[in-house]
């Protein structure tokens, strides 16, 4: 009976976690919050269990990328200073190429008209979407012809307003339209897009990031770091 | 690269951590041998290092050993597929859960703590800091598996030899008794 009870306790405490509850049976949960005791207590362990598991954790993990970045940079330094002496032929060159890099990048800013910084970004990075091989069955074929139209759709558009909106809808409900899950990453990919055209850079960084993140070593996440970076630097 | 340097102790104590539990879910998942799924790790293992060293791990919005996890996975998938091995259906929704919001848990603390004390609160924060130093091995791989990396309990069956997932339930609301009754007792001590 215990063991039952936790259980059906447990399943409610990670809908709410996780954000999963319709408001009606969020309130429906907060109210039996009040109304059981056994369920407050188990709803208290277990939060303030996974907080603390997350402050160790998140300390140990920023620990780890602080040491690899400072002796990195220690490293750098290191070498350079080694290396100062044999260096100073090559470093005039590099002086010498900086600065002229430095005048012609001045005289094309001068010259080259302002223009939006995202459209270039937009336009730098965008490609019409290519769905010919990749149909694998009726349903398969709408949800493609369905996104092609979306992603395609970016490029021309004044407002993609609405193009953000539903990109958004599919995108952040993934882990339940299994028949979108296939092309998640082209589904974040174009949204990014869209919110760079749509001037919402900093949606845009959030949708890249998670590519990033969630396919490490992959061509797209490549792809997405280095408009992240681009951003970035337009900033 | 062919290694990582050994004066970065908390990057190689994390990969030794790692291993047992990422090699097993690798060879229950690709039908590698265990040479190259060592390759793999040791692959993957610099991937990590470099992906930080070079600042490409900007955001890390969940736990790095999830993200070197899909490294691994990456880099399995990869060589199975050049070598046209068959290709597990891996993704996002089979690999892990969908974790629980800072916001939420703060909601929810606050909601089973509004009749306590702040002193309450953070007496109680410090004990649970204190349990989740020196809890057991087995709770420390579940609790950390399922609420630090939000893998699924499949998963975390893999990487530990479970029979299967229910078994890693079962393990886990046992996990969550022991801390409970070691959280009430660290708590009652201080009333006394």
């Amino acid at each position: 009976m215990y063991m039952n009870n936790i259980e059906k306790y447990d399943e409610l405490i990670e809908k709410f976690l996780s954000g999963n509850m319709t408001s009606e049976e969020e309130a429906s949960f907060k109210e039996e919050l009040k109304a059981n005791p056994e369920l407050k207590e188990h709803a208290k362990v277990v939060s303030s269990l996974i907080m603390g598991m997350k402050r160790k954790k998140e300390k140990d993990d920023a620990e780890i990328i602080e040491e690899i970045q400072e002796k990195e940079a220690f490293r750098r330094v290191a070498a350079s200073r080694i290396d100062g002496g044999n260096n100073r032929f090559s470093a005039k060159i590099f002086l010498w190429a900086a600065s002229i890099a430095a005048v012609c990048i001045f005289m094309f800013n001068i010259f080259n008209s302002t223009g939006n910084k995202e459209s270039e970004l937009f336009g730098n990075y965008y490609s019409e979407y290519s769905c010919e091989s990749l149909s694998r069955g009726d349903e398969d074929s709408l949800v493609v012809a369905q996104l092609s139209e979306m992603f395609n759709g970016i490029k021309d558009a004044e407002d993609c307003t609405g193009t953000v909106k539903s990109l958004e809808a599919i995108y952040n409900n993934l882990d339940k339209e299994y028949k979108y899950r296939a092309y998640a990453n082209d589904i974040a990919w174009y949204l990014a897009l869209a919110y760079i055209k749509n001037n919402q850079t900093a949606e845009a960084e959030k949708v890249l990031a998670k590519l990033v993140e969630d396919n490490p070593d992959t061509e797209i996440a490549d792809k997405a770091q280095k408009l992240l970076n681009d951003i970035k630097e337009n900033k | 690269m062919d290694r990582i340097p050994t004066d970065i102790k908390s990057l190689n104590s994390f990969l030794a951590e790692e291993r047992p539990k990422v090699i097993a879910y690798l060879r229950k998942n690709f039908s590698m041998s265990d040479f190259d799924i060592d390759d793999i790790y040791q692959e993957s293992s610099i991937a990590l290092f470099t992906n930080i060293q070079e600042k490409k791990l900007t955001v890390l919005t969940g736990s790095l050993a999830t993200y070197f996890l899909r490294i691994c996975i990456n880099q399995a998938m990869t060589f199975c597929t050049k070598k046209k091995r068959v290709v597990p259906m891996i993704n996002e929704s089979n690999l892990s859960h969908n974790g629980f919001s800072d916001e939420r848990l703060e909601e929810l603390f606050s909601l089973t703590t509004a009749d306590e004390s702040e002193e309450y609160r953070q007496r109680s924060e410090s004990i649970v800091d204190q349990i989740v130093e020196s809890l057991p091995e087995t709770c420390r791989n579940i609790f950390g598996g399922y609420y630090w990396q939000c893998l699924t309990t499949k998963v975390i069956a893999d990487m530990f030899g479970y029979a299967n997932a229910n078994t890693v339930k079962a393990q886990k609301y046992k996990c969550v008794d022991k801390f409970k009754k070691k959280f009430n007792q660290l708590m009652a001590n201080v009333h006394e």
